[in-house]
C-alpha cells in the first residue's frame, strides 16, 4: 500500500516531508487536510496527530508525525534509494545531528515566527505584530551571519555532502523570499548554499504546492 | 535606485487573505494575481462568484517569477494558466471563465447573443470628476435593478465593482461626492460594494492606501500610471 501523506498543499512542514519523498523517489498519496476549515482540529485528525498539526504519514499502518522525524524515517528506510540524506558512520551522524539541531534552534524559531507574523496570521484572521517581526528579523540576521562563517568552510551544514539538515531549511526560507524578506543574497556563502539547495529538482517539483 | 512602488505590501490582507488561504491547493486553473489591482479584482470576483476551483498565486509586479514570464511574457496581471498556457486582459479572462465553465452559476453574461454583445460594449473608463459623474449617471440610468441587467449579477457589475470599491479614496482625496450622481447610483454602488465576492477579494484599507497614495501624488510607476500620464491606452 502506498505511503499516505496527510497535509496542506502549501504548508511548510508538509513540503518539508514532500521534498524528501521526492529526493528519495518514494511514491506517495497526498491527502489534503483543509486548515481553513479547521480540519486539523477535528477528532478524525487529532486521533492520529494529537497536537492538531500537519503533516502526518500513514505508512502501511505506521502513523508518524513531526516533519523532521518523518524525514529521518524516510531517509533511513529508503537509504539506498535516491540521494543519501542521512549518514551511518557515528562521527558523520554526530555532525549531521549538530547541523539538524542548528536548524531547530538557530533558524526555525525566527523564520517560522516571521512567516506567521508576515503571512500566515492573516490567513486566520489575525494581524501582523510589527514589533515582534522586527525583533525576529534582527535575530535571524545575526544567526545567518554565523551560517555564513560555517558555510565558508564547508559546502553544506554537516560537511561536504548534502543531508536532511540542509533540506529542512527550504520551506521557511522560500516563504520569506516570497514575501520579500531576503536575508540570503547579502551573505555570499549562504547565498551559494541557498541557490544550491533550492534549485534541486526535488524542491522545484513541490515548492508551488502538492 | 529602487522603484518606490516596489515596496508594495507583498500579500493580500484582511478578508482577501482568507480567500487566498482557501485557494492553495493545486488546480487545473492557476490565477496569477496582484492583490491590490482593480482590473485583477474583476477576475477574482468572477472566480469567486462562479465558485470555479483555482489555485491562487501572488505576483509581485516588480519581481516576477521565471515560470510566470515564460508563459506570459508581457508579465501583466491578472493572468490565468490552464494546462501550461496563459491568458491575460481582465475582460477577456472574465469572458473566458464564462465560456469555459458554463455550468458554474451565476452566468455573468446574457445567453442571448444580442444582449451579450450589448453587455460587452458597455464599459466605463476612469474620467475627470464631472465626466465621472456623467458616466456614472449614464450607467445608473441603464441599471435595470438591482443589477445592471436586472435580477442577475453580471459582467458589467463585475467590471465596475472594483472602482466602486475604491470610491472612498476619491471621496477622501479628490472631492468625489457620490450623492451628486443621482439616478440611483448610490444605491447601485452600495449593492456592488456589499456583494460577498467583492468583500472576499478586498484587502485591508491601510495596505491599499499605500498604493493609491502614489497614484494620488502622480508618483506611481506602474504601466497603467505611465499610460495615463502619456494619454496612451491602458496596457
Amino acid at each position: 500500500m502506498v505511503l499516505k501523506l496527510y497535509g496542506f498543499a502549501t504548508s511548510t512542514c508538509t513540503l518539508r516531508v514532500a521534498v524528501v519523498l521526492k529526493e528519495k523517489n518514494v511514491q506517495f498519496e497526498f491527502i489534503p487536510v483543509d486548515l481553513t476549515k479547521g480540519a486539523h482540529k477535528a477528532p478524525e485528525f487529532t486521533a492520529y496527530q494529537p497536537f492538531g498539526q500537519v503533516p502526518y504519514i500513514d505508512d502501511n499502518g505506521l502513523i508518524l508525525y513531526e516533519s523532521r522525524a518523518i524525514c529521518r524515517y524516510i531517509a533511513a528506510k529508503y537509504a539506498s534509494h535516491g540521494t543519501p540524506l542521512l549518514p551511518t558512520d557515528p562521527t558523520a551522524i554526530a555532525l549531521f545531528e549538530q547541523a539538524a539541531s542548528t536548524e531547530t534552534s538557530n533558524y526555525d524559531p525566527f523564520v517560522s515566527g516571521l512567516a506567521w507574523e508576515l503571512k500566515f496570521a492573516m490567513w486566520f484572521g489575525g494581524k501582523t505584530d510589527e514589533a515582534r517581526a522586527k525583533s525576529l528579523q534582527s535575530q535571524l540576521s545575526a544567526k545567518l551571519d554565523i551560517y555564513d562563517l560555517i558555510l565558508g568552510k564547508q559546502k553544506y551544514l554537516a560537511g561536504n555532502d548534502i543531508t536532511l539538515a540542509d533540506l529542512f531549511h527550504l520551506p521557511y526560507g522560500a516563504v520569506l523570499l516570497d514575501i520579500g524578506l531576503d536575508e540570503f543574497s547579502s551573505r555570499p556563502n549562504v547565498a551559494r548554499w541557498w541557490k544550491d539547495i533550492s534549485s534541486r529538482a526535488s524542491w522545484e517539483a513541490v515548492k508551488g504546492g502538492i | 535606485m529602487a522603484i518606490p512602488d516596489e515596496n508594495i505590501h507583498p500579500i493580500a490582507t484582511g478578508n482577501a487573505a482568507k480567500t487566498v488561504a482557501e485557494h492553495q491547493a493545486k488546480q487545473d486553473l492557476v490565477f496569477y494575481s496582484g492583490w491590490f489591482c482593480p482590473f485583477n479584482q474583476r477576475v477574482w470576483v468572477s472566480l469567486e462568484e462562479k465558485g470555479i476551483p483555482y489555485q491562487y498565486k501572488e505576483v509581485n509586479p516588480y519581481k516576477k517569477e521565471k515560470h510566470f514570464l515564460d508563459i506570459n511574457p508581457k508579465g501583466l496581471v491578472p493572468a490565468i494558466e490552464y494546462q501550461g498556457r496563459a491568458l491575460y486582459e481582465s475582460l477577456v479572462l472574465c469572458e473566458y471563465l464564462e465560456e469555459a465553465y458554463p455550468n458554474h452559476e451565476p452566468r455573468l453574461l446574457p445567453v442571448d447573443p444580442f444582449e451579450r454583445a450589448h453587455a460587452q460594449s458597455t464599459e466605463q473608463q476612469d474620467a475627470a470628476r464631472q465626466e465621472l459623474y456623467d458616466a456614472q449617471r449614464k450607467l445608473a440610468q441603464q441599471v435595470k435593478g438591482p443589477y445592471f441587467t436586472g435580477k442577475e449579477f453580471g459582467l458589467v457589475d463585475v467590471a465596475n465593482a472594483p472602482w466602486v470599491a475604491r470610491e472612498y479614496i476619491l471621496a477622501e482625496h479628490r472631492g468625489y461626492d457620490g450623492t451628486q450622481v443621482g439616478n440611483g447610483w448610490s444605491e447601485y454602488a452600495e449593492r456592488l460594494a456589499t456583494r460577498e465576492s467583492i468583500i472576499k477579494t478586498t484587502s485591508d484599507e491601510d495596505k491599499l492606501q499605500v498604493i493609491y497614495d502614489r497614484y494620488l501624488r502622480d508618483e506611481a510607476q506602474s504601466e497603467v500610471a505611465k499610460a495615463l500620464r502619456a494619454g496612451r491606452p491602458l496596457p
